[in-house]
């Protein structure tokens, strides 16, 4: 039955009305953090002891205390935590290569006429300064149950089909960035996600520790090979530094590490959004939480905001090897906000590694046309999709009309 | 004159007895021009059918038109956007022959080409020669059907401009083809000066050092 947009009219009106209210509340509660931000731009002995504190009742106890994440300064120097670091087009290399890739799935459908799922992997090798046509690859990977599909868990859990997406992406990054790999020419593999990888859905905790060694494994892979490694989150959710803030603020609640007080509902994008002018990115920060304390020494995950243009605030992760190398962070700062002129706002690289990864609804169902035909060739009665997956396309079908 | 190689252009996209869309590639386009003699053959096959290109389009899409708008597309953009995005230039092709069983007939086939059929330029002298001859009464049945095209999407008198140019250096300046072409659309169009007299015009244009006006 189609919305009855009538009943809706007033609902509407009343949540423009109250975006509009909430919007000014949070400029209020955003110009004291930025006021608190300021007064404690250098406050490292305090940011210290906090941080020594979370570890000692939190990371490292038996018995933690309810705790969000949150972050610490990599450099705790002169430059204060409003510190803006400008675009320099000096710091972009002559030449580098860029590496992007991305992934997509088609989960299992159980109201489908066949069982199975697709990973596609695709990606870019990008060579910056070379004027050359970039190379791009697609690897899809086709898996169907060998036994009975209802034992077999990659075919009931959609959250672990998700999972050999992501480690697929990171894996093949570690592929090409070996394969490109040439002496002097710096090259930077890049993914649409977070490097902070934590496994989610109904998996074992045994299953969440191998995905999480198996993904450091390639981040090593990278290192190893004498590559730089980024994460690239647009529109990040994160209040990590916020969080950091809030635990030096005089009125924190001691007892509860996750309180934020008034500063409920804020995020780090809104507070770098007023410090961050295009092309300027933030001081390193590294993550402090527990899923950081599972990733080990070389790999442990930092980040800055960069603004990529007019307001665009997008979060860039860096294993903490590469973020201690100032040289190479200049070079990443750079790279991606070049990238980003092209299109405006968003890299180029990973805008064209998802076109590549991308499983179109035609393309699906091109495939599962071929695998009907492979179906009847072999004899095989194909069972026709579910009672309920017909009534939907009857009931969704659109309108015809009459032509004489 | 200089006669090449058959030279491949793209492959049947999707086709109508009336006509065919070609695709190719960017790196295909530099030889197939408006009003050019193009045949579908499949592989194998001794037949064809042909036609002329009438039309030549590239489709943009949102990442296009956003890369646009930058100043200076950087090489690396632009070989990326040629090489490796999957956005074919098209061609449509107005079908003015075929050849079956080794006989050529200047008129619309029994089928058309299939998709994926690669489509090749005219430019042997030998077949533009054979296609392109007046019959004994010195009429030219092809140009028939490039007027009864549909005005509405064929440039129905650029495209006979384009074609005759193109044949006439093709036959080696061939003014007594190019002569004959002109009579017989004189009098294909004795009753529609509409088209008649701005297509003489652009013909004597294209090819001053012939008589047309005379």
């Amino acid at each position: 039955m189609s919305l009855d947009f009538e009943q809706l009219t007033d609902r509407v009106n009343e949540m423009a009305q109250t975006a509009r209210e909430r919007q000014y509340r949070r400029l209020d509660r955003l110009r004291e953090v930025l006021a608190f931000l300021r007064e404690k731009r250098l406050a490292w002995e305090e940011l210290t002891r906090q941080r020594e504190f979370i570890e000692k009742t939190v990371l490292a106890s038996r018995q933690p205390k309810p705790f969000r994440g949150s972050a610490i300064p990599l450099h705790m120097d002169q430059l204060g935590l409003d510190e803006a670091f400008a675009y320099d087009a000096g710091d972009l290399p002559d030449v580098a290569t860029i590496v992007s890739a991305d992934g997509s799935q088609i989960v299992p459908d159980r109201h489908a006429a066949f069982v199975y799922y697709l990973i596609n992997i695709g990606g870019i090798v990008y060579h910056h300064g070379q004027g050359e046509a970039p190379e791009v690859f697609s690897e899809p990977t086709l898996e169907f149950p060998t036994e009975d599909e209802l034992d077999d868990a990659m075919f009931n859990n959609y959250a672990s089909v998700t999972i050999k997406r992501d480690l697929g992406e990171i894996e093949m990054l570690a592929r090409q960035a070996q394969q490109y790999k040439q002496a002097k020419i710096p090259l930077l593999t890049v993914m649409d996600q977070r490097l902070l990888y934590v496994p989610t859905g109904e998996i074992s905790p045994q299953f969440k520790d191998e995905v999480i060694a198996e993904w450091q494994g390639y981040m090593q892979d990278i290192r190893q090979a004498g590559c730089w490694l980024a994460g690239y989150i647009d529109s990040p959710r994160k209040s990590s530094v916020l969080t950091m803030l809030r635990h030096i603020h005089p009125e924190r609640d001691i007892d509860n590490l996750k309180d934020m007080g008034e500063w409920t509902g804020l995020t780090d994008v809104d507070l770098f959004s007023r410090i961050l002018r295009p092309g300027e990115r933030s001081k390193i920060f590294q993550d402090v939480s527990f899923s950081n304390t599972r990733f080990r020494r070389l790999n442990k995950v930092c980040f800055f905001y960069l603004n990529t243009g007019g307001s665009n605030i997008a979060r860039v992760d860096l294993p903490v090897s590469v973020a201690r190398d100032a040289t190479a962070v200049r070079a990443i700062h750079a790279m991606l906000y070049d990238q980003c002129q092209i299109l405006g706002r968003y890299p180029y690289v990973i805008a064209r590694a998802d076109e590549m990864a991308v499983v179109q609804r035609r393309d699906q169902e091109e495939l599962e046309f071929r695998i009907g035909r492979r179906m009847d060739a072999a004899g095989l009665d194909t069972v026709e999709t579910t009672s309920k997956a017909q009534t939907k396309v009857l009931a969704r079908s659109g309108k015809g009309r009459f032509e004489p | 004159m200089m006669d090449r190689a058959q030279v491949e252009i793209g492959r049947v996209l999707r086709a109508s007895t009336a006509g065919f869309a070609i695709g190719c590639r960017v790196s295909q386009l530099s030889q197939p021009a408006f009003g050019s003699l193009v045949k579908a053959k499949p592989l194998g096959s001794e037949e064809c059918v042909y036609g002329l290109i009438y039309d030549m389009h590239i489709d943009d899409d949102q990442l296009i038109q956003r890369l646009v708008m930058t100043e200076n597309p950087r090489a690396e953009i632009i070989e990326d956007q040629r090489q490796n995005r999957m956005l074919p230039v098209e061609m449509s092709v107005l079908t003015v022959g075929y050849k079956q069983d080794g006989r050529l007939i200047h008129g619309l086939p029994p089928r058309p080409p299939l998709n994926l059929d690669p489509v090749q330029l005219c430019v042997e002298g030998d077949e533009v020669r054979e296609f392109t001859e007046p019959l004994g009464t010195g009429a030219l049945p092809y140009l028939r059907l490039i007027l009864r095209a549909p005005a509405n999407r064929v440039p129905v008198d650029q495209l006979l401009v384009a074609h005759v140019r193109d044949v006439y250096r093709l036959r080696g300046n061939d003014q007594v083809w190019a002569l004959t072409a002109v009579e017989e659309l004189i009098e294909l169009l004795r009753s529609n000066y509409e088209l008649l007299v701005p297509t003489l015009e652009a013909l004597s244009t294209a090819l001053p050092e012939l008589p047309i006006g005379a």
